[in-house]
This record gives C-alpha cells, sequence and structure tokens, in this order.
C-alpha cells in the first residue's frame, strides 16, 4: 500500500456524487436496518438496480454504505422494540431492550454509534492493510487454490448459517445446482435451458437473490404480521457519560478486534461475531450478572463487532473475488454487472473502485455518526410507520428494480417464483444464503474444478499436492466436520435417554 | 429438524433426482478433461445424498420422540393470503402486455393492500398510487427505464 493509493482513494470519494452517493447509502442503509425483516442482504438487492448508470466506484461506494449504514440502523429496532432489525443485532436486544426500559435508550443509542463509528474506522483501516497483501499473493493462485477457497466459503457459510448445517448444505446445494443453467462455461453447450432463450445465460443472481431475501421475507410478513410497537422513551442523553465511556471503551475495541477478524471467515460475518463479542464482553467482565439487565458494555461490544464485521467482510470480496455472506455475494453480482472482473487483479486493474471505496468508508462512517447522534429521534419515528403500509412500498420497488436491470419480465417472474420458494423456506427454516451465495460462486467453482482437472489430466490430486489447496481443503472439511462432531455430542445424552 | 424436514428431505431428493437425470444427457468427459456433464452430475448425486440425510434425520428423530417430533404450526389464514399474493403477482405479470407495468404494479398493489391486507381504502389507495408514482419518476423519467406501457401511454 502507498500513500498515493490512498490519495487517489480521496480524491474520488471527495468528488460531490461520490459524498451524495456515499450519504444517501448510509441514510437508506440505516432505514433498511431499522426496518424489521429486511435486512442488508435485501436491501442491497433491492437498491441495486438504482446504482446502474453510475462509475463502478460510485454504485460500490452506495451499496457498502448500505451495508454498514444498516448494521447500524438495526440497533435502533433492538433497542426501542426488542426486535433486531436485522441478524447481527440480535444480541444487542438483551442489553439494549433494558436500557431503554430503564429510560436510557439514548445511551444505548448513542453508544452503539460512538462505537459502530471507531469500529467502523479502525476496520477501514484493517481493510486497506489486509486486502492488498492478500491480493497480491493470491495473483499467484491457480485454479486448484480458488475451487479450494470458494468451497471453503461455501461450506462455512452453509455450516454456520441458520439453525442445521444439513439443511444450510442442502441450500448451497441447490444453489450450484441452478448455477449449472445455461450455456456451458468451457465447451458451449446448453444445460438445463428447455430450449427458453432466457435461460440461455443461466440464471440471473439478482432475482433469485430480491426473491428470497426481500419478496419471500415480505410474504412472510404477510403470513405473519409484524405488531411491534416502539415503547415511548425519550431519546436523551445520547453521548455518554464518563462512566459509560469507561465501562464501553474496552468491549468497543475488544469488539472491533473480533468483528473484523470473524468477518474476514468466509460465512462467518456480522451475526457470528456480534455473538462472539457478547459472550466475550461477559467473560471479561468483573460483573457478569449485569449482562441482560441492561449493561451498556453489552450494546457496545455487539455492534462495534458487527460494524467491524462489514469492513472484515469485503476483504475477501475485493482482494480474492471470493463473498462470504449473502450481501457481499450480491455486491460480488454487482461488480461483475458494471463489467468488472472481481478478483486479485481487480486491485491492480480498477485502483479507483477499492481505494475510492476504502476512503468512502472513512468518510462514511463519519457521515453515519453525524447522522445517528442528532437524528436517532428521527429514525426511531420510521419504526411508528405501520409495516403494513411498507410492505407494498418495498414490493413495489423491488419488482419494478428487478425489470429494470435487463428490462425483462422473465426476471420479475424467477422473482415471484423465489419469492414463493423463499417463503416456504423462511417456515421451514432453510437459510437463503448458501443458496445465493452458491448461486454467484457456482459457475465460478466448476470452471476452477475443471480447469484444475484438466491440469492433472483428470487426477483431483491435484487438490492434495499443493500446499495452499490441501490447507484450505482441509479447512473446509473442518469447517463441517466440526459442527458435526459437536451436534452428535450433544444428541448422546438423549439417545442415551431414549434407548 | 422437525417432522416437515422428512418431507422437504424428500421432496429436495426428487429434484435432485430429475437433475441427474437430466445430466445424464450432457456429454460426461473423457478421463483427462471434464465435460458439461461432470459438474452436474457429481452436484446432483452429493444433493441426493444430502437430501435423504435430511429425510432420515428428520425421520428417526421423531421416532425417538426428540426435537424432531415438534410439528410446524402452520396458520391457515396466513397462508391463504400467501397465497392470495401469489396469485395476485402472477396476475400482474400477466395484465403487464395489457396494462403495462406501472399501471400493472398499480393494480396489483391496491389488490394487495385492501383485499389481502385489508388497509383502510384511503391508506391503501395513497400508498399504492404514491409508490407507483415515485417508481416511475424513479425509473423510467430518472433512470430512463424503458417500462413497457400500456393504454395510457406509461
Amino acid at each position: 500500500m502507498e500513500i498515493s493509493d490512498l490519495l487517489l482513494g480521496f480524491s474520488i470519494a471527495l468528488e460531490p456524487q461520490n459524498l451524495f452517493f456515499a450519504f444517501l447509502g448510509v441514510f437508506l442503509g440505516t432505514i433498511i436496518g431499522a426496518l424489521p425483516g429486511i435486512g442488508p442482504s435485501a436491501g442491497v438487492a433491492i437498491l441495486l438496480p438504482l446504482t446502474f448508470g453510475m462509475a463502478p466506484a460510485t454504485a460500490m461506494i452506495m451499496l457498502a454504505g448500505i451495508y454498514y449504514g444498516a448494521m447500524y440502523g438495526g440497533t435502533i429496532t433492538s433497542v426501542l422494540i426488542n426486535t433486531p432489525g436485522e441478524s447481527a443485532s440480535v444480541m444487542t436486544t438483551l442489553d439494549g431492550y433494558q436500557m431503554a426500559l430503564k429510560g436510557r435508550a439514548g445511551a444505548a443509542l448513542g453508544i452503539a454509534a460512538i462505537g459502530s463509528f471507531i469500529a467502523g474506522t479502525i476496520g477501514t483501516l484493517l481493510l486497506m492493510l489486509a486486502a492488498p497483501p492478500l491480493a497480491e499473493l493470491a495473483i499467484r493462485f491457480g485454479p486448484p487454490e480458488y475451487f479450494a477457497l470458494m468451497v471453503l466459503g461455501l461450506t462455512t457459510l452453509a455450516s454456520l448459517t441458520g439453525t442445521s448445517m444439513l439443511k444450510g448444505l442442502a441450500m448451497a446445494m441447490v444453489g450450484l445446482m441452478l448455477g449449472t443453467i445455461g450455456i456451458d462455461v468451457l465447451l458451449g453447450a446448453p444445460r438445463y435451458t428447455f430450449n427458453n432463450i432466457n435461460l440461455l445465460d443461466g440464471l440471473d443472481f439478482l432475482p433469485v437473490a430480491v426473491g428470497l431475501f426481500a419478496i419471500g421475507e415480505l410474504l412472510f410478513n404477510i403470513y405473519r404480521p409484524v405488531r411491534a410497537e416502539p415503547i415511548k422513551a425519550k431519546l436523551r442523553g445520547l453521548l455518554p457519560t464518563r462512566q459509560d465511556w469507561r465501562d464501553s471503551r474496552g468491549g468497543i475495541l475488544r469488539g472491533t478486534a473480533i468483528g473484523f477478524f470473524v468477518g474476514m471467515l468466509p460465512g462467518a460475518g456480522a451475526t457470528i461475531s456480534s455473538f462472539l463479542a457478547y459472550a466475550t464482553e461477559k467473560k471479561v467482565s468483573k460483573h457478569p450478572e449485569r449482562f441482560g439487565t441492561g449493561a451498556i458494555e453489552g450494546v457496545a461490544a455487539p455492534e462495534s463487532a458487527n460494524n467491524a464485521a462489514s469492513s472484515g467482510a469485503l476483504v475477501p470480496l475485493m482482494a480474492l473475488g471470493i463473498p462470504g455472506s449473502g450481501t457481499t455475494a450480491v455486491m460480488l453480482g454487482a461488480l461483475t454487472l458494471y463489467g468488472m472482473q472481481p478478483g486479485p487483479l481487480l486491485l491492480s486493474t480498477h485502483p479507483e473502485v477499492f481505494w475510492g471505496l476504502v476512503a468512502s468508508m472513512y468518510i462514511g462512517n463519519v457521515m453515519l455518526l453525524i447522522l445517528n447522534l442528532p437524528l436517532a429521534p428521527v429514525f426511531a419515528s420510521i419504526l411508528r410507520i405501520p409495516y403494513s403500509i411498507l410492505i407494498p412500498v418495498i414490493m413495489g420497488i423491488a419488482l419494478f428494480g428487478v425489470y429494470s436491470v435487463e428490462n425483462s419480465l422473465f426476471n420479475v417472474g424467477v422473482t415471484i417464483v423465489f419469492g414463493g420458494i423463499g417463503f416456504v423456506m423462511r417456515i421451514y427454516g432453510y437459510p437463503p444464503a448458501p443458496l445465493v451465495l452458491a448461486l454467484v460462486l457456482g459457475p465460478m467453482l466448476e470452471r476452477a474444478l475443471r480447469q484444475s482437472l484438466q491440469m492433472s489430466l483428470g487426477s483431483v490430486d491435484i487438490f492434495f499436492t499443493r500446499p495452499a489447496s490441501a490447507i484450505i481443503l482441509a479447512l473446509a472439511i473442518l469447517a463441517v466436520l466440526l459442527p458435526l462432531l459437536s451436534w452428535m455430542r450433544s444428541r448422546r445424552p438423549s439417545e442415551i435417554v431414549a434407548d | 429438524m422437525t417432522r416437515e424436514d422428512f418431507y422437504v428431505g424428500l421432496l429436495l431428493a426428487a429434484g435432485f433426482g430429475a437433475t441427474l437425470w437430466g445430466a445424464l444427457s450432457f456429454q460426461y468427459g473423457s478421463e483427462l478433461a471434464p465435460g458439461p456433464g461432470f459438474a452436474p452430475v457429481w452436484l446432483s448425486v452429493l444433493g441426493i445424498a444430502l437430501a435423504l440425510t435430511i429425510a432420515v434425520t428428520a425421520r428417526r428423530g421423531a421416532a425417538a420422540g426428540g426435537e424432531a417430533a415438534e410439528r410446524i404450526e402452520v396458520d391457515r389464514g396466513g397462508l391463504y393470503r400467501v397465497a392470495v399474493t401469489l396469485a395476485g403477482l402472477a396476475a400482474m405479470l400477466f395484465l403487464v402486455t395489457y396494462l403495462g407495468l406501472a399501471l400493472s404494479v398499480l393494480v396489483f398493489l391496491l389488490f394487495l393492500t385492501l383485499a389481502v391486507q385489508r388497509l383502510p381504502a384511503l391508506t391503501a389507495i395513497g400508498a399504492s398510487v404514491a409508490t407507483v408514482c415515485v417508481i416511475y419518476l424513479l425509473f423510467v423519467r430518472f433512470l430512463g427505464v424503458p417500462a413497457p406501457a400500456g393504454p395510457l401511454g406509461f
């Protein structure tokens, strides 16, 4: 990394239109995060069509703004209605809502904003330091290493998302299968196209993502309407007191470290990092009994972790072209829609995209802080809009947005079908993120697999004789085996009872 | 795992069985280089194995009276609302050819808010019309998306 790279980034991020779209991104992201049920994956997918026609750097600045803005927005809902706006804010409900009940909603939102700002800024610094050397290392990777990396991403996401690893893996398999639809990547033979011209180029990821993440979730809200009333609390005292600061600063720093490194791991992401940060904070606390009763560090640590995780998740996306979560999978798809080739060469071929994004994240985090401290009551008032009114608004934007990408009614149809499938998956606890990630990675994974086998004249030894791919594949196997072993150990006592 | 996972597992296995059947007609490749059928065949086989594991795990769990004995309670009223909404979405897609995209979306949103969600008429009409107006201005006027036009010219 050279200082000229960062200066290039700031020269791009400070352009008026990029400042505007960074602001729009964090503003919309905060609103999306605050709406229960609509998470960052759905938000980024729904709003992606708005970025067409923008320069890729501008578009990525806005999408990233939505991503990390949503991380903060989820806090508002967690604190005021005891319902996480998105999964990364689940832990915040434990102490945030208790603080609100005690009349300290302002302090909870304030420390979340400050913690998010610190974590976001340090996370961006670490992203800036970690991504370029990783990309340089990855340039030496061949198809076997890429294949192994993508397998690792899929297995960790599948085993860590949702309630059952089997369900996650099954969804990843469905996504990979859907990824084989269309003209074969190497030999040009059509597969599963049923003579339909719309399927020759494969199934677009965006209609599938919008269907599963957004329409499926909206249908679930029609099925079981959200009836959440925000508590009527005056948001006073947003700035932390000296004691609040003393209690939280350790948690913010630990949450930042945990969030960034866990966020970098494929599949782990913001949700797991916020769980780990909360658990760590409780463990190191001299008064663990305070957790769950309104401890401010119980808000500061997970909120810092989920913001830092969103920076960490951008490391594999930008340096390797491999997303580790549903949201970054949508962002990867966006890069390809802008005509870019994600991967380690992105940093050298399109430095303006990476460095513009990094610089905009410094600015965006300041915007988020400025927005959220004085405007917390305004965002909180969004929660008073009945969700039943928001459903047609979001559905209308989603349908029009999907149409606008390729001016295709077929894609609208695909969105509706996957909306129905997403609803059924939601009911039965099948996570959509592994499916979307597998759909995005599928064609790349198959290409890497077949190129590897061509290189080795059909021998699978190539994956195990090259040290990097062998290590990465071993990690992927561990990612599947560890949860399986712990599940079997936890099952044993009940089986004994049943016998 | 719940009892319903047994049926979901079987359904997935049947789906992967169908993809395997389709994949057998693709060129598998030679010993030296995999062809277009290689990935679909192996993914289908793995998919069938996973799906059957889900079905067997759910069935064994149910037989042991453990966690899998639980049933997911389905709210019939809610299911009806979702089915009607999906039917409305399908009808909207059909109507685009005759009414244009903006008008079809408006008709669907009115149907959704009035018939499915049963919002007060004024709120439903206001939310639907405002949504379509904003979306039309944003996508068609501002972003220049050539949306299919209807008899009213938009």
